[in-house]
């Protein structure tokens, strides 16, 4: 077999710069959210905030502090970084490396500051061109490696899940020997408060799967996977980390922002990844649920996991309390979360569950489980817009 | 895969090949916001005043494309843009800056995300197959296109909507210019070019696209080019002189054959995915059949290249 697996990740999010300190957070079921700290604004709405202002993002990326850089675009460099560096990929040596990043926000955080100067003053004019979606993801690439081909995905939430897709199915045409894949987000003021007039926001921690959940905490960070082919890795001396055993896309066309209340998108695309990788629904062992704590998704969702599952699904958690809502990265950060649970057997907990259990009752875990044996995990992430993407790491056998 | 229709909103006389023979002229560094159709032929007149210009004619455009196509949902709707939503955003925007982020109503926050236009066109058309969004600059809408060039050739789709999509309010254009973005003689624009694409030929495909390949500061392009040989060339010559010099390895590389050279930014102008419209007119000269082959070359600021290979049907 000459699976795609993965070779290298990288994380920046609230619980943590990097893989071992994310795995510690996880371990001890650190919650990110709390008071906001950086983002300057009139709410005082609890937010899973990267814990490092801009000016020490740049001194951690060596760049120095007059650059026009974005926030979205500094911890993209930070987890880009420790991807390549885990995957070993220094020198490309020849072979086609591709770059896929999803965001949403893009340069927005520079832009609401600087937007009367964008339009009538000169001051800071130079952040106009880093405003663009594409221009993040280029100056993030820039930085650490010379890709031969870049993009970017934006699907709101699914973003960095959908970026993987696409980097997945460039190897298996051959068009890129390997890839790097996720996403980058940063908190503005621009997305709370969009997300506040949703009224989809909880003014206290999240309380994902928890029947009395009242809404979301928006989070921020980065995270990356190098994937590329089981051989190729072996070639190059960097370890699989796990494969990709299947993804799914798919469309749950029911409104702009609500999700189907009987999760049509989300179980076409579970549906799409378990067929795909070859596994009955019963080989999953864990799901990492998307999971954001409004009314509407976790609803959503738990229908969509009966009816791809059946009434007795796998353990399921959502890592939504631990990071905050990180939207255009949160696909890459749970695959990050799911590959350490897989890897370390134990499955992180859903945090401030208060035990009032949603119907139908099915296991969602609200203590971290140790010792627990996975094989496979599917990690979910659904956008707004209906943009659902579901994918499925497996063990390396 | 084949390009089986496609419909444009663009500078020109919509929906319709008026540009080949009579195309609008517009002058250097001209600000020209697109000419509507009646989209009282396309969305219902109360849910088309609640639709940015973006929305309305992606919708349209994507509407006309099925129609000519004889299909009427899709496997896939993949969409490329290189500023999204603009309309919306910037008015979210400027309500949360002038009024110290208070009374905001969700109406145009709903609308500003990138993936709005992909996602409003699945809602409409009912479609719940693949759906994606790109966003990167002058590849957005090529990077849709290599998309569905994947999903074809792994036997995931038979069919695929895919678009190229940008509006430029008064304002935007106002803060690029100032950071250049036309230069010479290149006009700014905006558009909206839709595309169904098939894996067969239904007999009915207007022409072949064989490979789409993106790249990311190719130190010598043309290098990348010797792997096509082609009777003709379109590219994304804009009357940027700088710009337009990237072009020059290339043309040299065809020039000694008896090639065809073609431009489309001197009809639909410089934006993001003006490339949509270019692969529409590349489309165009490949249906008149002159010629077998076609390269599409397309670069934004030399860091995002984009190169498509036509054949004829």
């Amino acid at each position: 077999m000459n699976d795609i697996v993965v070779t290298g990740m990288g994380i920046i999010s609230p619980i943590g710069v990097g893989v071992n300190e994310t795995l510690d957070s996880l371990l001890c079921g650190r919650m990110g959210v709390g008071k906001l700290k950086y983002l300057k604004t009139s709410h005082d709405l609890p937010c899973g905030e990267v814990q490092l202002s801009d000016e020490e993002l740049m001194e951690l990326c060596g760049i120095e502090q007059s650059a026009v850089i974005t926030r979205t675009t500094l911890l993209g460099i930070v987890a880009l970084s420790e991807a390549l560096s885990m995957a070993r990929l220094v020198d490309k040596d020849g072979r086609r490396v591709a770059f896929i990043s999803g965001t949403t926000v893009g340069g927005m955080e520079k832009s609401e500051n600087f937007y009367l100067d964008f339009l009538e003053g000169n001051d800071h004019s130079a952040y106009i061109s880093a405003h663009d979606c594409g221009s993040c993801t280029n100056q993030i690439a820039e930085n650490c490696l010379d890709f031969d081909s870049i993009t970017t995905t934006s699907t709101a939430c699914s973003s960095a899940t959908n970026a993987m897709i696409l980097g997945a199915n460039m190897i298996k045409c051959n068009l890129a020997d390997i890839v790097v894949v996720g996403g980058s987000e940063c908190l503005t003021r621009f997305h709370l408060n969009g997300f506040n007039t949703l009224m989809i926001l909880d003014n206290e921690p999240c309380r994902p799967f928890c029947d009395s959940r009242k809404g979301l905490n928006l989070g921020e960070g980065a995270a990356y996977l190098v994937l590329e082919r089981e051989n190729e890795a072996k070639d190059r001396g960097a370890e699989a980390l796990c494969k990709v055993a299947g993804y799914g896309n798919a469309c749950d066309a029911y409104h702009q922002t609500a999700s189907s209340p009987d999760g049509r998108g989300a179980t076409l695309a579970m549906q799409e990844a378990l067929d795909e990788a070859g596994l009955k629904a019963a080989e999953i062992d864990y799901i990492n649920a998307h999971g954001t704590a409004t009314p509407n998704n976790d609803e959503s969702e738990l229908a969509a996991i009966i009816n791809v599952f059946g009434a007795i699904p796998p353990p399921i958690s959502s890592t939504k309390a631990h990071t905050g809502h990180t939207t255009s990265a949160a696909g890459g950060v749970e695959a990050v979360v799911s590959i350490l649970a897989m890897r370390n057997n134990f499955i992180p907990q859903t945090l401030n569950h208060r035990g009032e259990f949603m119907q139908p009752r099915v296991n969602i875990v609200t203590e971290l489980l140790r010792d627990v044996k996975i094989d496979s995990v599917m990690s979910n992430s659904f956008g707004f817009g209906g943009n659902n993407s579901s994918i499925i790491f497996s063990k390396c056998i | 895969m084949y390009i089986t229709a496609a419909s444009h909103i663009s500078a020109q006389q919509p929906m319709c090949e008026e540009w080949l023979s009579d195309p609008k002229q517009y002058s250097a560094r001209e600000y020209v916001r697109a000419v509507d159709p009646d989209f009282k032929e396309w969305i219902a007149p109360m849910a088309a005043r609640r639709m940015s210009p973006i929305i309305k004619r992606a919708i349209a455009t994507s509407k006309d494309a099925l129609r000519k196509g004889g299909i009427e949902v899709p496997d896939a709707v993949i969409s490329g843009t290189g500023l999204g939503c603009v309309e919306n955003t910037e008015k979210f925007l400027d309500a949360m800056v002038r009024s110290g982020e208070q009374f905001l109503q969700p109406t145009h926050f709903i609308q500003s995300t990138h993936n709005t236009v992909s996602s409003q066109i699945a809602l409409l058309l009912k479609c719940h197959g693949y759906n994606n969004t790109y966003v990167h600059r002058g590849v957005s809408f090529e990077s849709a296109l290599l998309d569905a060039y994947l999903l074809f050739k792994l036997g995931k789709i038979d069919s695929a909507l895919v678009g190229g999509h940008d509006e430029l309010t008064p304002d935007y254009h106002k803060m690029l210019q100032k950071v250049d973005f036309w230069r010479d003689n290149a006009f700014a624009s905006e558009g909206s070019t839709s595309f169904l694409l098939t894996k067969q030929n239904g007999g009915n495909a207007l022409c072949e696209i064989k490979s789409v390949e993106i790249l990311h500061n190719p130190c010598d392009i043309a290098s990348y080019c010797e792997k096509y040989n082609v009777d003709a060339v379109m590219s994304g010559v804009s009357g940027d002189k700088q710009s337009d010099s990237l072009y020059d390895a290339i043309i040299a590389k065809y020039s000694n054959q008896s090639t065809s050279f073609y431009t489309f930014k001197d009809v639909c102008g410089e934006y993001f995915t003006a490339s949509a419209f270019g692969l529409y007119a590349a489309t165009c000269k490949m249906s008149e059949r002159e010629h077998q082959t076609m390269l599409f070359v397309n670069h934004y600021k030399g860091e995002d290249y984009s190169l498509i290979l036509l054949q004829r049907c």
